[in-house]
C-alpha cells in the first residue's frame, strides 16, 4: 500500500514562508486564509527568539526555529471520524481529503482537529487574480478546506507544491510504506518528532530536530512543466513580439478600471493610474 | 363523554388582545430571525462572530442549552408513568409540550450554524456512523418525534372528545383511553432512555474530542445529563408558573413545591457533586499543598464558570434547600429561572474552553479567515475570542421564538390541563377547579 | 507513457517520466559529487505501485496550463529563472524553471508569488501627467503626497518628455538631462537607456551604495565592488568553515540558494555568524558573535592577531600569492622596489628575502619561494620590515581579550571562530552588506582580505570571500555606449544630490527615471532629496506600480510587468546563466515595456536610426556579439549556461604586484589617517559621538525577506504575513522608555521622524533598533525610515552609510492616527486585484 507522509527538517527550514505562500497559489486558497503556516518557535512573535540577549560577551541563551504547520494527515484522524457525512475521508494512499461537494459546513472537523489545520470559507473566497490561481478550482463559501498534500499533483506523479518550492530542501514527501523512500529512510535515520503525539492522532508529518538531514533537492522530474501533457512554450509564436502589437490597444479595456482607494496610494481624480 | 370534557381543557380558549400581542411579538421575532438567516445565507457565515480559531459560537452554545432544556418535561411526565404513578400528572402535558418546543429549537439552531444547509440530505445519503454528530442527528430527530407522539398520545382522546381535528380521527372511548395508558407506559419506557441517550450523545460530541481544551473528559456526558435535569426541570417550573399566571392553567402548589425540592437535589448533584468529581482530581494531581489544592479546586475560572456554578447553582440551591422558603412560588420561580440562566453558561463555557487556547499557539498563529480587509489587516490569531453578532442574536432569538410559539399554540389548541380523579383528590383543596370559574 | 506517469507516485516514485536529458545531467552532477545526497537517492527510487483514486477527489487543472519561461530579477542575488503557468489568459502560478544547470533551480517567497504582483491594484495603467505641471512651468511645489494626475496619451507623454529634454539641452547643455536607472530589474532596459543617454550626452549615476566593503577589499585583492566575488554557491559545500559576516544570508542574500549553504553545514561545516542581531542566520549558526555595531574592523584585527599568535597562517599561500614577505622601507613606508635592488630588473616588482639563502629576490606573482615572512632586513642599504612584520606590529594591541569588551564578544568565542577558519581547511568569510552601511566600512573589506590571506582562503574549492558568486553576463558589443555619440557623463549618487542642490558641477534639469524608487523612498535623508529635486523642471518616472517616487513625478509612464515583455536577463550576483523572458500575455492596460518607451523617445529626439522598434531584433543584436549565447538558442531553451569560473581568485591577483596586497603602499587616507594597514575608524557608533546623548540608539534598516527593497510591498500574501513596519527593540530599551510590545513609537533624530509599531525582540542588541527597509512612505503612521538616515559619507568610497545612524525612541504622541492598522479596512481595499479580467 501507499501511505504518503511528509518529513520537514526543521534544522534546514529557514522560515521563509515560501511553502505557505506557494500552497496558497497552487491550491487557490482565498485571501486571509492559510492552509500551511510557518510558526516561529522562540519568542512570542514571529521571527523573534526566546531567551535573553548575551550582553558583554556572556554566552547567549537565544534560540529560534521554525515549524511549518499544515494538516498532518493523521492516521487516526479525528476530523475523519467526526465528519457526519463522509465529506472528510482518508484516501487509500493515506491522504486525508475533503469532498467539497459533500461538505455541509458543520465545522465539527475544525473542532476535532487538534492542529487547527482546517479553515472555513466564512465568506466567498477572494483571490488575485479574481478568477483564481493554481491548479484546482476554488471552493465555495460555506465549506471547510485544508491541505490536501496536493493530491491533484501527487496523482500526476508530482510532489506537493510546498515541497517543490522549498528553497532549503527542507520538505521531503513520499511513501511511508516504502522502506526505500527518502521519508522512510530519514525517519529511521534522524531524530524525528510529531506534533501533539499524546493526542493519539498518529500524524504522518514528521519533524527532524537535532542533526540536519541532507534534505531533498527538488529538481528535474519534480516540475509540472515536465509532464507530457503540459505545453511548454519553446517555439517562437509567430505573432510577433506581444508588446509591440499595438498602440494603445494593449491589454485592459477602460471598463476594467478599478479606482479603489488603496491604503497606500492616494486616490486620483481624472482617471486612474 | 361530558366527564371527559370536563377533565381537560384548553387553558387558552382563545387569544385575547394580550395573547394576540404576544403571538404577534413572537411572530415578529421569527420574521426578523428568518430575515437575519436569509442575510447570513447570502452573505456567508462571515456575518457571525465565528472564525477559524473559534469556529462554533452562539448557535452551538444555544443548541447545547436547548437540548438540555428539552429534558425536563419529558422526564417529569414519563418517569411517573413508567412507575405507574400519577405524581406530577398535572405537569405532564405542559412538560411534554415544553420538551417538544425545546427540542425543536435545538434542532432548528443547527440550521443556521451549517455552512451549506441545502446539503443536509447528506445525513441520509452519506452518513458516517462513527460521527457523534450522526448519532446526535438521529437522536434529536427521534427525540423530537417521541415528544410529538407522546404529546399527542396524552391528549388525543381529549382532542377527540372536543372534536378537534388534531385528534386525527382517533375516537374517545374508554377502551381507547385504557389502551393509551398502556401505550403511555411503553412510551415512557422508551422516552427515558432516549432522553438519557440524547444528553449523553450531545455530551459525547464534545467529550470525544481529544484535541480541545476541557472537552475530552468522560464526565462531560454525565454532566450533560445532570445539566439537562437541572435546566429542564427549571424551565418546566418557570413555564408552569408563568402559564398559570397568564392563562387558565393551574398548578398544584404541593407538586410545585415538591418539584422545587427535586430541582434542589438535581442542582446539588450537578454543581456540587459532578463538579467536584471533575475538578478535584485535577486540582489534587496538579498541586501539593492543601491550600494549593483547595485554591485550584475553588478558583481560577472564567466568568462563565461562576455564572454557571454560583448564579445558576449555589444560589438557587440555597433558595430551594430551605423548606419554608421553597414553599413560595416566587422563590421556586426565581430559583428555577436562575438555574436555567446559569446553565446557559455551562455551554458557553464549554465552547470557550475548547477554542480560547490553541494547542499550538506559536506566532503568527492561525489565519482567522473570513473577510480579508486589505493589506493592512492582521489576519492571524493564536488564541480564540468570540462575541456573537447581531445577526446571530437575531437568528437565535427567532428560533427561540418558534419554540415559544409552539408552546403558545399548544396552550391554545391542545388541552394542556389534564384533570382526573387522582389529581383532584390529591389537591389540598386550596383551589377549586371547574369550568365555572 | 502518460498512463505510466499516472501510475507513478509523487514523492519518491519517479524515474518513469524523467526527461532523459535531465536525467543524464543530473547523474553527471551526482557523479561529480556536486548533487545532494538526497538527489542521488532520488534517482535510485522508482515507482512501485499506482496510487488509486478513491472518491471523486479534487478536480485538477494540471496539464491545462501553458507554461511560459521567464525570470524574476530585482536586485537580490537570485535572478531566478521561473515558469509562469498561464490558463485562460492569466498567470495562475509560478514555479522555478530548471535552468541548463539544474542545480540552480531556485526561487524565493517573493518570486513565487508574482501572480499577486501582475494583477495588483497598485499597477500603473495609463500614462499620466501631474495636474499643474506644464512644459516650462513645472510648479515643483505641487509634487508630493497630494499631487493629482490626469490621463494623457502615450504620444502626449513622450512628446512632453522629448520637448523638455530638447529645451533644457539648449538652455543648460545635454548633461542637464539625468537618465536614472535604479536596481529594480535586470533586463535590457538599463542598456537601452544607457545607449540613449550616451547618444544624447546625458548624465547617469555611478553607485554610492553597496560599494564600501567591496572597494576596501578591492584595494588588496583587485576584485570587489558591490561586495566581493566568491566561489559559486554550488561549491560552498566544500567549505569547512563559513563565517557569515554582516549578512542575514538566509533572509536577504541567499534565501533562494539556502540549500547550498545548508548542504555545507550538513556536510560538517561550522557556521559562524557575526551580526549584532540574532537573525535567521544566527539561529542556524554553530557560533554567533553578537558584535556591537561598527566594530567589525576591530574584531578582524583581533582575529588577525590570533592567527599570527597561533602560527596557524598558511605559509605557502603567503609566500606564493601575497605581499606578506614583501619588504617595506622603514624610511618611506613604501615597498622596496626591485629596480632599486637589482640592476637587471626594470619592472615594478616588490622584493623579499629568501630565507634559505638570505638573499633578496624580486617577488613575481604566483611564485613560491622560501621567502622570509617576518623580520627586519637591510637590503641595498635600505632598512626594511616585511609586510607581515608590520602587520604583526600593527595588531599587537588587539588581542582578543583586549578588544572583547569593546566589540561585545567573549574572547574565547573570537578565538574559536578564527581557529575554525584557520585550521579546519577550506572556508572563508561570506561578508554581506551590513558593515558596508557604516561610514568607514571599507576598512573592514581591507581587514578581512588580509585575514583570508593569512588563512589562505582564496582560489580553492570551498573558499569563500563574499556573497557574490557573480553570475553570467554577456558581451553586448558596447551597445550601451555607441562610439558616435557624445557619451554619458557619470556622477556618483552623492554628486547627483549636490548637483541638484547647487548646480555644481552643473545643473540637472530633467530626470528620466526607470526601475528606481530612489528619489522618494530609497535614498538616505529622503527629505533632502525631495527638496533638492525641486530644481528639476521635469521628473518622468517609468514604473509598474504607483510607488512613492511615481507619486513625486510629473509624467508617469506605466511599465509592463516582467512577465508581459520579451527580455533577456543576465544574472549578476546569482548563477551562471543568461535567461530569456517570454511574455505570458499582452501588457495590461496601456502599459509598455521600457524598450517600447525608450525607443519612441529616442525617435522623437532624433536617434531613431539607432534603435529598432522590434524588440526581438534589439535582443538579437544585443546577443550577437557574445560567443556563448545566441538569441535563438536562448529563446528555445529559456536559459543558456555561460562559463564563469566556479572557483574565484585563481591565478595572479588583479593588483599591481599580482599578489594579495596585504600592505597597501598606495593607501588612501581617511580624515588624515592613511590606510596601508586597516585601522579601526568609527563614526556615529563611537560612544563619545557628539549626539550620543540625545540619540543613544543606533538604527539599522535590515533587508527583509518580505520585500526586495520597495518591491513586493503591495503583495497581499506577503502583507498578510508581514503587515506593517515595525521597530525591533530590545526589551530593556523598550522598558527604559515605557514602551510595550505593540505600542506605536516615535523614532526621531535631528533630521526627521517615523512612527511605527514596537516589536519587542530579545534578539535585538540593547542599544540598537531596526526597521526593515523598503516600506513605502504610505505604510508609516508618520514619517519614513529614510527621513532618519543621512548622506554623510567617507572620503574613500563615498558610500551611503544608512546604518550609521543615531536615533531616540519614545512612545508615540497620543494624537497619532494609527487607524490604517488598528481599524478595519473597507472590504477588499487592498485585496482586490487590479481588475485585469474581462478584456
Ligand atoms: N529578501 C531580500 N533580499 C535582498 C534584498 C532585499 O531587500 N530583500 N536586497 C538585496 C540588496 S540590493 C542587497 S545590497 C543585499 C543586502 O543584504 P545583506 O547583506 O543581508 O545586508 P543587510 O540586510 O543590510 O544587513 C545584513 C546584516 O548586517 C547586520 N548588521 C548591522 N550592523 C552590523 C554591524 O555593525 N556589523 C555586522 N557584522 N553586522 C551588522 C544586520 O543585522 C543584518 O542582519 O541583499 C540583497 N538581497
Ligand atoms: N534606509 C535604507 N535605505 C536603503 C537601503 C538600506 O539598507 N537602508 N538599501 C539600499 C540599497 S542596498 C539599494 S540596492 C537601494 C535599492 O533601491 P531601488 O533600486 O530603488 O530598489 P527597488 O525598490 O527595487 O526599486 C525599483 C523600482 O523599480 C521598479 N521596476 C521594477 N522593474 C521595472 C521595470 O522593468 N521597468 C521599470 N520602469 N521599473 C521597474 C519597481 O517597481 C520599483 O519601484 O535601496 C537603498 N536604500
Ligand atoms: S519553504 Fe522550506 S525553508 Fe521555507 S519556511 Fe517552508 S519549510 Fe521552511
Ligand atoms: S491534522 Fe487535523 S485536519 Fe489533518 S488529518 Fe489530522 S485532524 Fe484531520
Ligand atoms: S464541515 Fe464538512 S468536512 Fe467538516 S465535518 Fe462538517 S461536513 Fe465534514
Ligand atoms: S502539500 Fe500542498 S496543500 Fe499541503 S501544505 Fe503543501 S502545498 Fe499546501
Ligand atoms: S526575488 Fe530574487 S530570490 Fe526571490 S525569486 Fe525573485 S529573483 Fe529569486
Ligand atoms: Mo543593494
Amino acid at each position: 500500500m501507499t501511505n504518503y507522509g511528509l518529513v520537514i527538517d526543521q534544522e534546514r527550514c529557514i522560515g521563509c514562508h515560501a511553502c505557505a505562500v506557494t500552497c496558497k497559489q497552487e491550491n487557490n486558497v482565498g485571501l486571509g486564509q492559510y492552509w500551511n503556516r510557518v510558526l516561529t518557535e522562540g519568542g512570542d512573535k514571529m521571527d523573534t527568539p526566546a531567551g535573553t540577549y548575551p550582553e558583554n560577551g556572556e554566552d547567549g541563551t537565544l534560540e529560534m526555529s521554525y515549524q511549518p504547520t499544515a494538516c498532518q494527515h493523521c492516521e487516526n484522524a479525528p476530523c475523519v471520524k467526526v465528519c457526519p457525512v463522509n465529506a472528510t475521508y482518508t484516501r487509500e494512499d493515506g491522504i486525508v481529503e475533503i469532498d467539497y461537494d459533500k461538505c455541509i459546513g458543520c465545522r465539527y472537523c475544525m473542532a476535532a482537529c487538534p492542529y487547527n489545520a482546517r479553515v472555513f470559507n466564512w465568506d466567498e473566497p477572494q483571490t488575485v487574480p479574481e478568477d483564481g490561481t493554481g491548479d484546482v478550482p476554488a471552493r465555495p463559501q460555506g465549506v471547510v478546506e485544508k491541505c490536501t498534500f496536493c493530491s491533484h499533483r501527487v496523482e500526476e506523479g508530482l510532489d506537493p507544491a510546498c515541497v517543490v518550492n522549498c528553497p532549503a530542501d527542507a520538505r521531503i514527501f513520499g511513501d511511508l510504506d516504502n522502506e526505500e523512500s527518502t521519508v522512510s529512510k530519514y525517519i529511521k535515520k534522524y531524530q524525528t518528532t510529531r506534533l501533539l503525539e499524546d493526542r493519539g492522532t498518529d500524524p504522518k508529518t514528521y519533524y527532524i530536530r537535532g542533526e540536519m538531514s541532507p534534505g531533498r533537492p527538488q529538481t528535474s522530474d519534480k516540475m509540472e512543466s515536465e509532464l507530457d501533457d503540459v505545453s511548454v512554450w519553446s517555439e517562437p509564436k509567430d505573432n510577433g513580439p506581444v508588446e509591440e502589437s499595438g498602440g494603445s490597444g494593449g491589454g485592459g479595456s477602460h471598463s476594467s478600471l478599478s479606482n479603489d482607494a488603496l491604503p497606500h496610494v492616494p486616490a486620483f481624480e481624472g482617471g486612474d493610474d | 363523554m361530558s366527564r371527559e370534557t370536563a377533565s381537560s381543557r384548553f387553558v387558552v380558549p382563545e387569544f385575547g388582545s394580550a395573547g394576540k400581542l404576544w403571538v404577534g411579538f413572537l411572530a415578529a421575532l421569527v420574521v426578523v430571525g428568518v430575515a437575519a438567516w436569509a442575510y447570513q445565507l447570502t452573505t456567508g457565515l462571515v456575518v457571525t462572530g465565528m472564525r477559524n480559531v473559534f469556529s462554533w459560537g452562539l448557535y452551538i452554545m444555544m443548541f447545547v442549552l436547548f437540548v438540555g432544556l428539552s429534558a425536563g418535561g419529558l422526564i417529569i411526565s414519563s418517569a411517573p408513568k413508567f412507575f405507574h404513578s400519577h405524581r406530577y400528572e398535572g405537569f405532564a402535558r405542559l412538560g411534554v409540550l415544553v420538551s417538544l418546543a425545546c427540542i425543536t429549537v435545538a434542532g432548528l439552531l443547527i440550521l443556521p450554524d451549517i455552512g451549506r444547509p441545502e446539503r443536509l440530505y447528506q445525513f441520509f445519503t452519506s452518513p458516517d456512523f462513527r460521527s457523534p454528530m450522526v448519532w446526535d442527528f438521529g437522536i434529536v430527530i427521534l427525540y423530537g418525534a417521541l415528544n410529538l407522539w407522546y404529546l399527542w398520545l396524552l391528549t388525543r382522546r381529549d382532542l377527540a372528545a372536543r372534536g378537534s381535528r388534531l385528534a386525527l380521527g382517533v375516537e374517545d372511548t374508554e377502551a381507547g383511553r385504557e389502551r393509551d395508558r398502556t401505550l403511555m407506559f411503553w412510551t415512557a419506557a422508551v422516552a427515558l432512555p432516549t432522553a438519557v441517550a440524547l444528553h449523553s450523545v450531545t455530551g459525547w460530541i464534545f467529550a470525544t474530542q481529544i484535541g480541545r481544551g476541557d472537552w475530552f473528559s468522560p464526565l462531560v456526558a454525565p454532566v450533560f445529563i445532570a445539566k439537562a435535569l437541572v435546566s429542564g426541570l427549571g424551565l418546566l417550573l418557570v413555564v408552569s408558573v408563568l402559564v398559570s399566571r397568564f392563562t387558565r392553567f393551574s398548578v398544584d402548589r404541593e407538586e410545585l413545591t415538591s418539584l422545587g425540592k427535586v430541582l434542589g437535589i438535581f442542582l446539588a448533584f450537578h454543581v456540587v457533586y459532578l463538579l467536584a468529581a471533575e475538578r478535584l482530581p485535577h486540582a489534587w494531581a496538579d498541586h501539593f499543598g492543601f491550600w494549593a489544592i483547595t485554591g485550584s479546586f475553588l478558583i481560577g475560572e472564567s466568568a462563565y464558570f461562576w455564572l454557571w456554578t454560583v448564579v445558576g447553582g449555589a444560589v438557587p440551591l440555597v433558595m430551594l434547600a430551605l423548606p419554608s422558603f421553597r414553599e413560595r412560588v416566587s422563590v421556586i420561580f426565581t430559583a428555577s429561572a436562575l438555574a436555567v440562566f446559569g446553565t446557559t453558561f455551562e455551554g458557553v463555557r464549554l465552547v470557550f474552553t475548547g477554542y480560547d487556547a490553541a494547542n499550538i499557539d506559536a506566532a503568527p498563529g492561525i489565519s482567522v479567515g473570513g473577510e480579508y480587509a486589505g493589506v493592512t489587516t492582521d489576519i492571524w490569531a493564536s488564541a480564540g475570542s468570540y462575541t456573537p453578532t447581531l445577526v446571530e442574536l437575531a437568528v437565535t432569538a427567532g428560533v427561540i421564538a418558534i419554540g415559544a410559539l409552539i408552546v403558545t399554540f399548544g396552550l391554545r389548541y391542545i388541552p394542556i390541563q389534564a384533570e382526573n380523579e387522582s389529581t383532584a383528590v390529591a389537591t389540598d383543596g386550596g383551589e377549586t377547579r371547574g369550568e365555572g370559574r | 507513457m502518460s498512463d505510466d506517469r499516472r501510475g507513478s507516485k509523487g514523492g519518491d516514485g519517479d524515474g518513469v517520466f524523467r526527461r532523459d536529458v535531465l536525467k543524464a545531467s543530473g547523474a553527471a552532477a551526482v557523479a561529480l559529487g556536486l548533487g545532494g545526497g538526497g538527489y542521488a537517492s532520488s534517482l535510485a527510487e522508482t515507482a512501485t505501485e499506482p496510487a488509486s483514486r478513491q472518491n471523486p477527489g479534487i478536480e485538477s487543472y494540471v496539464g491545462q496550463d501553458e507554461v511560459i519561461r521567464t525570470a524574476c530579477a530585482p536586485n537580490c542575488r537570485g535572478k531566478c529563472p521561473l515558469e509562469a503557468h498561464v490558463r485562460d489568459g492569466r498567470v495562475r502560478k509560478i514555479e522555478p524553471q530548471i535552468p541548463a544547470d539544474e542545480r540552480y533551480k531556485r526561487a524565493c517567497t517573493l518570486g513565487l508569488s508574482h501572480t499577486q504582483r501582475i494583477y495588483n491594484a497598485t499597477r500603473l495603467k495609463y500614462p499620466m501627467k501631474r495636474v499643474g505641471w506644464e512644459p516650462g512651468s513645472p510648479n515643483p511645489e505641487g509634487r508630493g503626497e497630494d499631487a493629482e494626475f490626469e490621463r494623457v496619451t502615450w504620444d502626449e507623454a513622450l512628446d512632453y518628455i522629448a520637448g523638455e529634454m530638447e529645451r533644457v539641452r539648449d538652455d543648460y547643455g545635454p548633461e542637464s538631462v539625468y537618465f536614472e536607472t535604479g536596481s529594480g530589474n535586470n533586463g535590457v532596459s538599463g542598456t537601452i537607456q544607457s545607449r540613449l543617454s550616451s547618444l544624447f550626452g546625458g548624465t547617469q549615476k555611478s553607485w554610492s551604495i553597496d560599494i564600501n566593503v567591496g572597494l576596501g577589499f578591492r584595494r588588496l585583492a583587485g576584485a570587489g565592488f558591490f561586495n566581493v566575488p566568491t566561489n559559486e554557491v554550488v561549491d560552498w559545500r566544500n567549505a569547512n568553515t563559513v563565517i557569515v559576516w554582516g549578512s542575514d544570508i538566509f533572509a536577504s542574500n541567499l534565501q533562494q540558494d539556502a540549500s547550498k549553504l545548508l548542504d555545507a553545514v550538513e556536510n560538517g561545516a561550522k557556521l559562524v555568524c557575526v551580526d549584532p542581531v540574532f537573525t535567521n542566520t544566527a539561529a542556524k549558526a554553530d557560533l554567533w558573535l553578537p558584535i556591537k555595531p561598527g566594530k567589525d574592523t576591530l574584531l578582524t584585527l583581533s582575529m588577525i592577531k590570533t592567527v599570527l599568535d597561533d602560527g596557524t597562517y598558511d605559509t605557502e599561500f603567503l609566500r606564493k600569492r601575497t605581499l606578506g614577505p614583501a619588504l617595506v622601507r622603514d624610511d618611506t613606508g613604501e615597498l622596496l622596489d626591485a629596480s632599486d635592488v637589482f640592476d637587471d630588473v626594470t619592472e615594478d616588482l616588490p622584493v623579499a628575502v629568501d630565507e634559505s639563502t638570505g638573499e633578496p629576490v624580486a617577488l613575481e606573482p604566483e611564485t613560491y619561494g622560501e621567502y622570509a615572512l617576518f623580520g627586519e632586513y637591510t637590503v641595498a642599504g635600505v632598512a626594511c620590515h616585511t609586510a607581515l612584520s608590520l602587520l604583526e606590529e600593527h595588531v599587537a594591541d588587539y588581542d582578543a581579550d583586549a578588544v572583547a569588551a569593546e566589540v561585545g564578544i567573549n574572547a574565547d568565542n573570537i578565538r574559536t571562530a578564527v581557529r575554525w577558519l584557520a585550521t579546519r581547511g577550506p572556508g572563508g568569510i561570506a561578508s554581506g552588506y551590513g558593515v558596508d552601511r557604516y561610514k568607514y566600512g571599507h576598512t573592514f573589506g581591507q581587514a578581512y582580505a588580509i585575514l583570508l590571506g593569512l588563512t589562505g582562503d582564496f582560489g580553492r574549492h570551498g573558499s569563500i570571500q563574499g556573497s557574490h558568486p557573480l553570475g553570467g553576463s554577456y558581451d553586448n558589443g558596447g551597445y550601451d555606449a555607441p562610439e558616435d555619440g557624445p557619451g554619458t557623463t557619470s556622477l556618483a549618487q552623492t554628486d547627483i544630490l549636490t548637483a541638484m542642490e547647487s548646480g555644481d558641477p552643473y545643473q540637472l534639469k530633467v530626470m528620466y527615471s526607470q526601475e528606481s524608487n530612489f528619489i522618494a523612498n530609497q535614498m538616505p535623508d529622503r527629505q533632502r532629496w525631495l527638496e533638492a529635486s525641486k530644481s528639476l523642471d521635469l521628473i518622468a518616472v517609468a514604473d509598474m506600480h504607483h510607488t512613492p517616487s511615481v507619486q513625486h513625478a510629473d509624467i508617469i509612464l506605466p511599465a509592463s510587468h516582467w512577465f508581459e515583455r520579451e527580455d533577456v536577463v543576465d544574472t549578476w550576483g546569482g548563477h551562471p546563466h543568461i535567461m530569456y523572458r517570454q511574455p505570458a500575455h499582452d501588457p495590461l492596460w496601456e502599459s509598455k515595456s521600457d524598450h517600447w518607451m525608450l525607443v519612441r523617445l529616442a525617435e522623437r529626439l532624433g536617434f531613431g536610426d539607432y534603435f529598432n522598434r522590434d524588440k526581438s531584433a534589439t535582443l538579437r543584436e544585443l546577443l550577437a556579439h557574445d560567443d556563448e549565447v545566441d538569441y535563438e538558442t536562448l529563446k528555445e531553451q529559456g536559459t543558456v549556461k555561460v562559463s564563469t569560473p566556479v572557483v574565484k581568485f585563481t591565478g595572479p591577483f588583479n593588483t599591481p604586484s599580482g599578489r594579495l596586497e596585504l600592505y597597501d603602499e598606495d593607501a588612501p587616507t581617511e580624515g588624515g589617517i592613511t590606510l596601508e594597514l586597516p585601522k579601526h575608524i568609527e563614526s556615529r557608533t563611537a560612544d563619545d559621538w557628539d549626539t550620543a546623548e540625545d540619540y543613544p540608539l543606533m538604527f539599522i534598516q535590515k533587508h527583509s525577506k518580505w520585500r526586495i527593497h520597495s518591491q513586493y510591498e503591495y503583495q497581499n500574501w506577503l502583507r498578510e504575513i508581514n503587515n506593517e513596519p515595525q521597530l525591533d527593540i530590545n526589551p530593556k530599551d523598550a522598558a527604559a522608555r515605557g514602551i510595550e510590545d505593540g505600542d506605536y513609537v516615535r523614532v526621531h533624530n535631528d533630521r526627521g521622524e517615523m512612527v511605527v509599531k514596537a516589536k519587542v525582540n530579545d534578539g535585538m542588541q540593547p542599544g540598537l533598533v531596526n526597521t526593515d527597509q523598503g516600506w513605502w512612505g504610505s505604510d508609516y503612521v508618520r514619517g519614513h525610515h529614510n527621513d532618519l538616515t543621512h548622506t554623510d559619507v567617507c572620503e574613500v568610497t563615498g558610500n551611503f552609510a544608512f546604518y550609521d545612524t543615531r536615533v531616540e525612541v519614545e512612545p508615540a504622541p497620543s494624537d497619532v492616527d494609527t487607524s490604517k492598522y488598528t481599524s478595519n479596512q473597507p472590504t477588499g481595499s487592498g485585496a482586490t486585484s487590479a481588475g485585469a479580467g474581462g478584456d
